[in-house]
């Protein structure tokens, strides 16, 4: 049984169809890849998954249990966790504070421990922070946690969005756009904290149109075109697909 | 911190007996404004608030004169029935956003503030409740007696609310609870994907605004001995909106500072009569342009100025 499980999945915005009676399955432990031209549902995807979109029609399994229709905090209370395409940070709050805040879900505060000061309370809190000093320094950015997350780096926001990812305790982590507009030293770098996030025994599944990225990163690739999937498996295969070179290229080129 | 503190007992014995009055207001302005800001670190404008407020005010008033309850009852439970109407009011809330929140907010105030207008039973009217008893005298053996109906008395009573309020109110602000507010201010959407149920603190943080705005509406009640529902309009929250913006929100001290300010300018412009609401118009949007982070980004500002001019005098 797959960790996740899209069975027929459609969502249409009125009379547009973004996503197509669409299966996908994806196993415990791989890193995923989800690719198609632009404007083929790949966000729309991950919206369905996470619970940002409602589902047209279809159904979505995860670890065995239906999530279609939940509501977004709870699916990533599951495990099910998302980081976004856009610069999403807490920016007016430190590093430290960024994924301390995102710990919340197995650091439970409650208002009478937050002002009376209880000992379970300090010790949540300071849990809190542990951890999420942890996962920075996992993803090589201890040195800076007393910064601002606004005055970081391109590249350094993005390991940031992932470690925020991380400290909800993810089964499964999508990625959407991990590379995009880096330049190759700071891609070089995210591959291989992809890699490592992989070997802590999170599932990935990226969406990215950095096409030497995806091929060099993940070892099955599902292609979506107008919202319909059109072909799976693994980066060879994908290059050499017929259909895969015309969704790119069009197909007035390739009959020329 | 112990120096403030020191400062607020000091103030009274400085003070003409109307002075003690404002001081008396600013400190119960200083709540308010502290309970805004707290539901507005979660992102709600809320435009109730003040009808919460009064909500506190009427609560009170109606207990102590019909039904005979002291004010050491009233004040701690029109602090929880307030929260209740938080309670109420924030179901709807926690589904607004942006511009529907604004117009929700105004619109559930007001049906509320309205039939205090149009219900003379037991909310008086437009005319609202008058004659609103002053909390009853403390007779300590050995000692004078301490009548609560004076200035002096009333000044330290408040600022005891005032402290407790503020500590309780800190202590949220500055722990994960408060940064869990201000992560769904600052990102809703990414907040919400790393777990956390927005919609179950933005109600946590309205009703425990609602919950201290309750109490100023007590305090107040009882200090001017009347209230009508235009205390509660829209007008007077925009003012306190004006001394957030000039404080600035992003700290805790910001709304304290923006209300000091503004209180002791409308007191010190007072002898202007007519240019007075001018004068504190301009001043209101001086703050505005030159300082648009408020008086609490004045440091951060002034410092790079202040490290120049080191640089300079130790260069000669």
């Amino acid at each position: 049984m797959a960790l996740l499980e899209l069975r027929e999945v459609t969502k249409r915005f009125g009379g547009l169809v973004a996503v197509d009676n669409v299966d996908l399955d994806i196993e415990e432990g791989e890193i995923r890849g989800i690719i198609g031209p632009n404007g083929a549902g790949k966000t729309t995807i991950f919206n369905l998954i996470t619970g940002n979109y409602p589902v047209t029609e279809g159904r979505i399994k995860y670890n065995g249990k239906d999530i279609t229709g939940l509501s977004p905090h709870k699916i990533a209370s599951r495990g099910l966790v998302r980081t976004f395409q856009q610069m999403a940070l807490f920016n007016e709050f430190t590093l430290l504070q960024n994924v301390a805040v995102a710990c919340h879900l197995h650091a439970k505060v409650t208002l009478f421990g937050t002002v009376a000061h209880t000992p379970a309370a300090q010790q949540t809190e300071r849990q809190a922070k542990k951890k999420a000093l942890e996962i920075l320094e996992f993803m090589g950015l201890a040195d800076l946690k007393d910064e601002l997350a606004i005055n970081l780096p391109h590249g350094h926001q993005r390991a940031l969005g992932i470690a925020i990812g991380l400290a909800a305790e993810p089964k499964l982590l999508l990625l959407d756009e991990p590379v995009t507009g880096m330049n190759p030293t700071e891609k070089q770098h995210m591959i291989g904290l992809i890699r490592q996030v992989r070997d802590r025994g999170i599932t990935i599944t990226l969406v990215e149109h950095d096409m030497r990225t995806v091929m060099g990163l993940c070892e099955k690739i599902s292609v979506l075109d107008f919202g319909k999937k059109i072909a799976e498996g693994p980066p060879e295969e994908i290059l050499r697909n017929q259909q895969v070179i015309e969704a790119y290229l069009g197909a007035g080129e390739t009959a020329a | 911190m112990v120096v403030s503190i020191a400062v607020l007992c000091a103030v009274p014995f400085f003070l003409r007996e109307y002075y003690i009055g404002v001081a008396t207001e600013l400190l119960i302005f200083i709540i308010l404004a502290l309970s805004f800001r707290l539901v507005l670190t979660t992102g709600g404008w809320n435009l109730a608030h003040y009808v919460v407020m009064g909500c506190g005010a009427y609560f009170s008033a109606i207990m102590m004169k019909d039904f005979g309850w002291p004010f050491w009852a009233s004040l701690p439970v029109a602090g929880l029935v307030t929260a209740l109407v938080g309670l109420a009011l924030s179901y709807p809330l926690a589904r607004m956003r942006e511009f529907a929140y604004l117009i929700g907010s105004y619109a559930m105030g007001e049906a509320i503030r309205l039939s205090w207008n149009k219900l003379d039973h037991p909310f008086g009217g437009p005319g609202g409740i008058t004659d609103i008893p002053r909390p009853s005298s403390w007779s300590i053996p050995a000692l004078p007696t301490i009548d609560f109906s004076q200035a002096f008395p009333y000044y330290f009573l408040v600022m005891g609310v005032m402290l407790v309020s503020l500590f309780i109110m800190y202590r949220i602000d500055r722990g994960l609870l408060g940064d869990t507010f201000k992560s769904i201010y600052s990102q809703d959407f990414l907040a919400e994907s790393a777990g956390i149920d927005i919609a179950a603190y933005k109600r946590l943080a309205v009703v425990i605004g609602s919950f201290f705005a309750g109490i100023c509406g007590v305090l107040l009640g009882h200090y001017h001995g009347t209230i009508d529902p235009a205390v509660f309009a829209l007008g007077p929250l925009i003012i306190l909106l004006a001394w957030l913006a000039v404080g600035g929100i992003k700290t805790f001290t910001g709304p304290i500072i923006g209300t000091v300010f503004f209180v002791i300018l409308a007191e010190a412009l007072r002898p202007l009569g007519a240019w007075r609401p001018l004068v504190y118009g301009s001043v209101l949007i001086g703050v505005l342009l030159f300082m648009p982070l408020g008086l609490e980004g004045l440091p951060a500002r002034v410092s790079p100025w202040v490290k120049r001019l080191r640089r300079r005098i130790r260069g000669r």
